[in-house]
């Protein structure tokens, strides 16, 4: 019997795909190439991304017994689900590699002077891999507890920021035309498509009716929360966006009642962090079923302890360094994802228009045959 | 959480043995170099002895080199993150630009955002050191201070405020300025903070508040001294510091602006006769509509005022009662004549000394941005775009009886 979620924690899964990400180091990115318009290229963003969530989510509605595998493989050949297989664990695998680095670099930032990269990776590596071995229902279960943290915690950085705001900051908008927006887009692709992971829990779902609906509007109201708390930042900071690393603690050191009590700054690591692991568990997760056909396993445990130790050895190549990262990524991952999200996306729309195309055959032809039937029967008569 | 902080926690060594805590921080110079002085909490027992603070300075050519010395001199790492003040000298903001003198601690993120920045004409040690008595923290004195006019006078002079504000278009920045009192007072034991409004209109009468602090022991002291002067600077470099006097006219035209006293003279009506009325500020309604017309940019400004009437002196000595209302067409006339005077002389101070301490850059830009870039490309130097600018004021008085 196949280990099934529910579409609770379905849409909490994709409610933490949209969130994770979006409000840490992204809203920085952005500002580099948008500036005044960076808001706007978040907005784009959170549009891709819940368009991807709706399409993914419209999928599994409709096959509801079939894996993402087998539901490819029916449809273009065994290689072609391979391939479209293997890149989508590649790009997951090169971004829960580049949230890990981003979680190290957020200690540093936010608690510790020095951390020994040994004593957050060995731990760190013990809890991701522990929840993705243990599946989809320990992650699920896990996300329903978070989730609440999460929420209080972000209700707080909000509440605590949105006093602070002059809302026309970084007025005119569009003031040298539109290209500095998809230009912000283009350059934070990398940040986009966590919802790629959904994919991973096609026929894991009990399905309930609505769930295309339901799984909308939870994402579209996180997809509201970080538009706000980016616009938030942009707003606040102002031109001093540039010295700022990660969005999220920086805006929470702004208002002085909080720096004077000096421990509600702690809400936003705790938010930060437990956004940050939930997610890389998930996407080793999906790593680990994508790939296990290919192993001849059913277990997805070595293939998922096969990502962990390349996730490792990425850290320590680039050692362990965000700015380097985010160097290779702007100059190289930018491409990489722009082009894993486009023929995913456009995958994911033909293989939904195919699948209702096919579906309206058939009921042609089932309707066809019936009015024979029922000719033939009066004739009979 | 735990799984991942509790290792390193159990191995990493107690800050509170390596490490000591700066709470305040001074910029003077000396000769050719930097001279930093650091206020640090002085670990004591319990039974209270001693001073709580311990001052200690050293010299380099960069606030980086003066840190790296302080810390060879304690032997131990000096943590900056629970700095709340920095007092920097007259002398250094004319000889250093300090975008770059203080790069040092906003990219290192070292400093908290909210550090407030205080400038001072005498030497900035002597400030930070005036009241570390064994009762009085010189950090929330200079805090209060420094609060106390951000709150009043719209005078936000944090870190944070002072880059934005700086490698912002219209790269003016402010920060309050205090200094010292040199009629040493012996033996008071309380200290108290605060900034002043001032009386005005056609008598200048400016009244100072200080802060007076000694130790449990009597010694003689040196006060601080704040009488609402703020410097500007601009992208950085010291431009001038200003009186309060000469910076009335902007704190009409700031919505955040509440408080201040102001005197309106020879008001003759109905009820009274060549009088004078004190009033104070509770709070103000601005409202700033802007046009840019034969490429001159022009601001009308809606001041609406609701005041309190503190004193009133009539030529006549009338016993005047607070049964009716004062507030008629010729007290709202001298109170418009006022207004628009006083923002005339901060608007030709500005453009005199090329600063825009409110921000009319943005207010134009977002308004009506292509007219202003064509405003700005037609001067021959835009960044003296003030020089064009012109302000109306059209100010109104609400009586509030509370």
């Amino acid at each position: 019997m196949t280990t099934q979620i529910t579409t609770r924690e379905y849409i909490l899964f994709a409610m933490f795909a949209v969130l994770t990400s979006k409000i840490m180091t992204m809203p920085h990115v952005i500002y580099n190439y948008a500036t005044h318009d960076a808001i706007f290229s978040v907005l784009l963003n959170m549009l891709i991304e819940l368009l991807l969530v709706v399409l993914i989510t419209l999928l599994i509605a409709k096959n509801p017994d079939k894996t993402f595998f087998e539901f490819l493989s029916s449809k273009i050949t065994k290689f072609g689900a391979t391939i479209v297989i293997i890149i989508i664990s590649l790009y997951l695998l090169l971004k829960a590699t580049f949230i890990l680095q981003e979680t190290y670099t957020f200690f540093l930032h936010t608690i510790y002077e020095q951390f020994n990269i040994f004593y957050f990776f060995v731990p760190v590596f013990l809890l991701i891999g522990y929840m993705a071995i243990k599946g989809v229902r320990t992650i699920g279960k896990s996300l329903e507890i978070f989730g609440f943290f999460v929420v209080i915690g972000l209700g707080i950085a909000f509440i605590n920021t949105v006093g602070l705001a002059t809302f026309d900051a970084n007025l005119p908008y569009f003031r040298d035309g539109i290209s500095d927006v998809f230009a912000g887009t283009f350059y934070s692709s990398f940040y986009i498509g966590n919802s790629l992971v959904l994919l991973f829990l096609m026929g894991k779902v009990k399905i309930n009716s609505k769930i295309t609906q339901k799984t909308l509007l939870c994402c579209s109201l996180v997809a509201l929360f970080v538009l706000i708390m980016d616009f938030l930042f942009y707003d606040i900071l102002g031109y001093t966006v540039i010295y700022s690393t990660f969005a999220l603690s920086d805006l929470s050191q702004f208002n002085p009642f909080v720096s004077d009590l000096g421990h509600l700054s702690w809400l936003s690591i705790i938010v930060g962090t437990v956004n940050l692991f939930s997610l890389v568990a998930i996407m080793l997760y999906s790593i680990g079923e994508g790939t296990k056909q290919f192993c001849k396993t059913n277990t997805a445990t070595i293939p998922i302890l096969f990502a962990l130790a390349i996730m490792f050895g990425t850290c320590y190549i680039l050692k362990f360094d965000l700015k380097v990262f985010n160097e290779i990524i702007i100059d190289y991952g930018t491409y990489f994802a722009t082009s894993v999200l486009g023929i995913v996306t456009i995958l994911l729309f033909i293989l939904n228009i195919v699948r209702r195309s096919k579906n309206e055959t058939v009921t042609k032809q089932s309707n066809n045959i019936s009015s024979n039937i029922d000719a033939n029967s009066v004739d009979a008569i | 959480m735990l799984i991942v902080l509790t290792p390193s926690s159990f191995t990493t060594p107690s800050q509170f043995k390596s490490h000591a805590i700066a709470t305040s921080m001074a910029l003077d110079t000396a000769e050719d170099e930097l001279e930093l002085t650091i206020q640090i909490i002085k670990p004591q027992p319990n039974s209270g002895s001693g001073p709580k603070y311990q001052h200690i300075s050293s010299q380099g050519a960069t606030i980086s080199d003066c840190i790296e010395k302080l810390e060879m001199q304690l032997g131990r790492i000096i943590g900056l993150g629970h700095c709340a003040t920095m007092v920097i000298s007259d002398d250094v903001c004319t000889k250093y630009n300090l975008l770059y003198t203080l790069d040092d601690l906003i990219r290192g993120n070292e400093l908290g955002t909210n550090t407030l920045l205080i400038h001072t004409m005498d030497k900035a040690k002597d400030i930070l050191t005036s009241s570390a008595a064994e009762e009085n923290n010189t950090q929330d004195l200079l805090m209060d201070i420094t609060q106390l006019n951000q709150q009043l006078y719209s005078t936000k002079t944090d870190l944070f405020s002072f880059y934005n504000n700086s490698i912002s278009p219209h790269s003016t920045a402010i920060m309050l300025s205090l200094d010292i009192n040199n009629d040493a007072q012996q033996g008071q034991s309380n200290s108290e903070s605060g900034a002043q409004g001032a009386a005005s209109g056609s008598t200048s009468a400016t009244s100072d508040s200080t802060s007076n602090s000694s130790n449990s022991s009597g010694q003689q002291s040196k006060s601080i001294k704040s009488q609402g002067d703020i410097s500007i600077f601009v992208d950085g470099n010291l431009v001038d510091t200003l009186s309060y006097q000469e910076l009335k006219g902007f704190n009409w035209l700031d919505s955040k602006t509440k408080r201040n006293l102001f005197k309106l003279e020879n008001i003759s009506s109905e009820e009274l006769t060549n009088a004078t009325m004190e009033l104070v500020n509770l709070g103000q309604n601005i409202k700033l509509e802007t046009s840019i017309t034969n490429n001159t940019p022009l601001i009308y400004a809606k001041v609406d005022v609701r005041a309190k009437i503190l004193k009133i002196q009539d030529e006549n000595d009338a016993i005047l009662t607070n049964q009716i209302s004062y507030i008629d067409e010729s007290i709202q006339s001298a109170f418009k004549e006022l207004v628009q005077k006083e923002v005339d002389d901060s608007i030709k101070l500005s453009k005199e000394k090329n600063f825009d301490k409110l921000n009319f850059y943005h207010l134009f830009e977002k308004n009506h941005y292509k007219e202003w870039q064509q405003y700005l490309a037609n001067l021959d130097d835009p960044d003296n775009y003030m020089q064009g600018i012109q302000v109306y004021v059209d100010a109104a008085i609400t009586e509030n009886a509370q």
